[in-house]
């Protein structure tokens, strides 16, 4: 049943999507990019990956995008005039340039499914992490013993980017 | 078709869509919009490699990665709200002051 | 003393005058607030001190050999070490670099003692100190460093302080000129020196010295062997002013008299002597070249004592001479007799460096006047420095007793003992010791003796001027007892016993005149020089014979050769890539591209437009190149 899911949100994604591109209402893009979101985190959780799945629908469609949303309604951005027309060379060459970096990924993709020589398997299997007390317990594990270091240098850049946030919405800095 | 393909295929098919989004539309906050979406297509890269390999290190990134996200997007926004107090628009077409 | 303390010592005699230098070059202008606000008596003190420390520490090594230590080896670390090319730092202190270190370290000493007074009415003499123990440290570690690479970072490091110190009073443009002619000309040897290492380097594959003579020892003679001894000859003819380079020792006496003492007469123009005793074994191996290297040495012997006959200046009177002894030098080197060579050089360190300070000494009392036709009659009014004179001049001219006497007849005896000697080269080096008589007793004459010229009150100099000449006289009188004949005293040649481990005395065939006899028609010789000259110039300063005198007093016309040979077509071709190639194209290579980046800039802008949505187009165009480039490589 869980592949069958996997595979429906997939789609559901793909069609959400092209409203955050396509959408001239950037309400109507926000809340596609939303409805995206929220269908990732559920295929992380399908796939198992639960913590990444909490983190994206609290964090990701929670926090980030309602601040997208708070940006929208701050500069009453509703407005559609000077949008991306049909008309326009611009549109095609965007689309066209797309398309070529889909290629690029996409032979990237099918390089790595046909390749034979893949690199031997990691010990967290499944089931492996089952035994260790699941998804979370596993991750914490490594995340405050071997990466540590990192952990602590993203916790800096986060306190860094508030503060400049801080200082850039100030209107004046006195 | 197998989960592992379909979950690498609609990454790339993301990402291509986040920066279709970043080369088409004129709104900047819509752009911003593009370049979570490209992030969200190597998450979920990250994720699948991971599950794949077997391995927890994708998951570990996708979580650095994400933190990265908020600080960009709250900086961004910040640099768009000024941007709208100076120039009345965050438009790209109204906004061309860096010119030859 | 341990072991380990004694291992160190060749290190620390070099490193003393090092300190000296970075406490007159650093600290003390630092402590001062500049260095024009430097005072000499400091600044001369410390120098002297670091220098006495390393004569003391020299001395050490010496007991410390002469109680039977065959060597102190000493080595630093791998300079270079880069795949098999591999060159180490050593330092070696055997008995030949030890006779060096004392000669540098014992008159360097002397001759720092002496600028503390010569210099004391100069401000900002750190400098001057400070470069003295530079050299200093570069002449040391040219002759302790155990290879040729070694060698030449003290070669180059010498050639750097005679540059500076030439250039000393550098506000006067005549000194910087002879400083950079003195750069020049030496920078045209070190080129052969450079060429000498690397032939060697890649036939042998090392450049230390013990490798390079154990691995050509009893080696056939081979066309690069011959090539890099010629090139290391070319190398010495620089630094040693012997023909065709030694044009720039005469100019060299721009500098301040001391360094003259030191530099260009003392060491550094010795190290090309020294250089060829070091490494004697490889320079046998082409005999042809090194009869070359004796004809040459009597060339410039003669040369160098023909033009000190008609010079006027008292310092390039004994510049001439410099040339001329340093030609003896070479005579002996090439004939074979590298301990003879060694002897020389040691007693004419003691007596020009005598002679050298005692002309400083005249100068300073006459008030900077180095004309010797303003002099005259000082004999009275400097009593002391007239006797110390006195004995040089007797040292140089080769009378009896006197250090040069044994020198420079062991060397006229060589000329005829050895194999390569013959009679024509004992004839030509005898011609050139009459000269260096009779320019010896013109010195005295138009200085000491004669009718008084010089309008002044000359006074005699302090004591710490009169203090180290007086030890360099009695060097110079019997620094030739270490070295007495065979002849007259079985094993009382002290000097060759001493550098038998490194220089096999190598006696040859027995010598057509015995000793006795050569070193009598010697002293008749200079006697009759002596005499003669004292009769010429007692009258008159200036010389006649038949006319030479206008070609001696032009240097052989050298320098205009040089002039018209060299100099002058450089010049032209130097304007006609000017006019041709920079104006005529590389300053209009830049018009072009000035042009050019403006023309394309106005039709590139219209790119910046601005929009960010271009930006990002251009980007991502540029991404897809690169990746679909990349895409396409791994592909084909």
């Amino acid at each position: 049943m869980g592949e069958a899911v996997v595979h429906v949100l997939a789609a559901l994604a793909a069609f959400l999507g092209l409203f955050v591109v396509f959408a001239r209402n950037p309400f109507t893009c926000a809340f596609a990019l939303v409805g995206l979101m929220v269908c990732l985190g559920g295929i992380y959780g399908l796939i198992g990956a639960h913590f990444v799945a909490a983190l994206q629908v609290i964090v990701y469609a929670g926090a980030i995008m309602v601040l997208f949303v708070f940006a929208i309604m701050l500069m009453n951005l509703n407005e559609e005039e000077s949008e991306y027309s049909w008309g326009h060379w611009r549109t095609y060459a965007a689309l066209l340039l797309s398309a070529a970096v889909f290629l690029i990924l996409g032979s990237g993709v099918n390089a790595w499914l046909s390749d034979t020589r893949k690199p031997s398997s990691g010990v967290w299997t499944f089931d492996h992490v089952r035994e260790v007390g699941g998804n979370v317990v596993a991750l914490s594990g490594q995340l405050f013993s071997k990466d540590y270091i990192q952990f602590e240098i993203i916790s800096l850049l986060l306190l860094v980017a508030s503060v400049a946030a801080l200082i850039l919405a100030k209107r004046k800095v006195d | 078709m197998e989960t592992g393909n379909v979950l690498h295929l609609l990454s790339a098919y993301l990402f291509c869509l986040g920066l279709l989004a970043l080369l088409l539309r004129r709104n900047t906050l819509i752009m911003l919009m593009g370049i979570e979406l490209m992030l969200n297509a190597v998450n979920l890269s990250f994720v699948t490699f991971s599950r794949e390999l077997n391995q927890l290190n994708g998951q570990l990134q996708v979580f650095f990665v994400i933190t990265l996200a908020a600080a960009e997007s709250a900086i961004g926004l910040s640099i768009l709200v000024n941007i709208y107090r100076n120039f009345g628009s965050i438009k790209t077409d109204r906004t061309t002051s860096l010119r030859g | 003393m341990t072991t380990s303390t004694l291992s160190v010592l060749p290190l620390w005699i070099l490193l003393l005058p090092l300190f000296g230098f970075l406490f007159n070059a650093l600290a003390y202008p630092l402590a001062a607030g500049g260095t024009s606000k430097t005072h000499p008596g400091v600044a001369g003190s410390v120098a002297s001190l670091f220098m006495g420390a390393s004569f003391v520490l020299a001395l050490l090594g010496y007991g410390k050999i002469l109680g039977g230590a065959d060597a102190l080896h000493q080595p630093l670390y791998d300079w270079i070490h880069f795949g098999e090319l591999k060159f180490s730092l050593a330092l070696h202190l055997d008995p030949l670099s030890s006779m060096m270190t004392l000669i540098i370290t014992g008159i360097g000493s002397l001759i720092h003692i002496y600028s503390i007074a010569y210099m004391s009415h100069e401000k900002g003499v750190s400098r001057f100190f400070a470069y003295l123990n530079l050299f200093c440290f570069a002449m040391l570690f040219l002759v302790l460093s155990d290879s040729l690479l070694g060698v030449f970072f003290g070669w180059e490091g010498v050639g750097l302080c005679s540059y500076l110190l030439i250039s000393y009073w550098y506000s006067d443009e005549a000194n910087v000129q002879a400083a950079r002619k003195a750069f020049l000309a030496n920078r045209v040897g070190d080129l052969g020196f450079v060429l000498a290492m690397a032939l060697i380097y890649t036939q042998m594959g090392t450049l230390s010295f013990a490798e390079l003579i154990a691995g050509v020892s009893g080696a056939a003679v081979a066309p690069w062997l011959f090539g890099a001894a010629a090139l290391l000859f070319f190398a010495a003819t620089g630094k040693s002013a012997q023909l065709p380079l030694y044009v720039w020792l005469p100019d060299a006496m721009a500098g301040p008299t001391p360094v003259s003492a030191l530099i260009h007469a003392a060491t550094m123009v010795t190290a090309g002597v020294y250089l060829f005793v070091r490494m004697h074994v490889f320079f046998e191996l082409a005999p042809a070249l090194m009869s070359f290297v004796a004809w040459i040495g009597v060339v410039t012997a003669l040369l160098g004592g023909t033009i000190a006959l008609v010079q006027t200046d008292i310092k390039k009177l004994l510049a001439y001479s410099t040339v001329s002894q340093l030609g003896f030098m070479f005579i002996a080197v090439g004939v074979g007799a590298y301990q003879t060579a060694m002897f020389h050089l040691m007693t004419h360190a003691f007596f020009k460096a005598l002679l050298f300070l005692g002309a400083g000494s005249v100068i300073h009392a006459c008030d900077g006047e180095q004309d010797m036709r303003k002099m005259g009659g000082l004999a009275k009014a400097l009593p002391w420095t007239h006797l110390f004179m006195l004995v040089g001049s007797a040292a140089i001219a080769g009378l009896p007793v006197f250090s040069g006497f044994f020198s420079k007849d062991e060397i006229l005896y060589m000329t005829l003992a050895q194999g390569r000697g013959n009679f024509l080269l004992f004839g030509l080096a005898c011609v050139a010791a009459f000269l260096t008589a009779l320019y010896a007793i013109r010195l005295l004459t138009l200085t000491f003796w004669g009718p008084s010229h010089f309008k002044g009150h000359p006074h005699e100099s302090p004591l710490l001027m009169t203090g180290p000449l007086f030890v360099l006289a009695v060097l110079a009188t019997f620094g030739g007892f270490l070295g007495i004949p065979h002849e007259w005293a079985h094993d009382a040649h002290q000097l060759s016993l001493w550098l038998s481990p490194v220089v096999a005395v190598t006696g040859g065939h027995e010598a057509a005149l015995s000793e006795a006899l050569v070193s009598g028609f010697a002293v008749l010789i200079s006697v009759i020089g002596l005499g003669l000259g004292y009769a010429i110039f007692r009258k008159n300063p200036d010389l006649k014979v038949l006319g030479l005198e206008k070609l001696w007093a032009a240097k052989y016309y050298l320098d205009e050769i040089y002039q018209a040979v060299l100099v002058r077509p450089l010049h032209a071709l130097g304007a006609l890539v000017e006019r041709g190639l920079e104006q005529g194209f590389m300053f209009r290579l830049g018009d072009w591209m000035g042009t050019g980046v403006q023309w394309s800039g106005d039709r590139l802008r219209a790119i910046q437009n601005g929009d960010l949505q271009a930006f990002t187009l251009l980007l991502v165009t540029g991404l897809v190149l690169v990746l679909g480039i990349l895409w396409t490589w791994a592909h084909i």
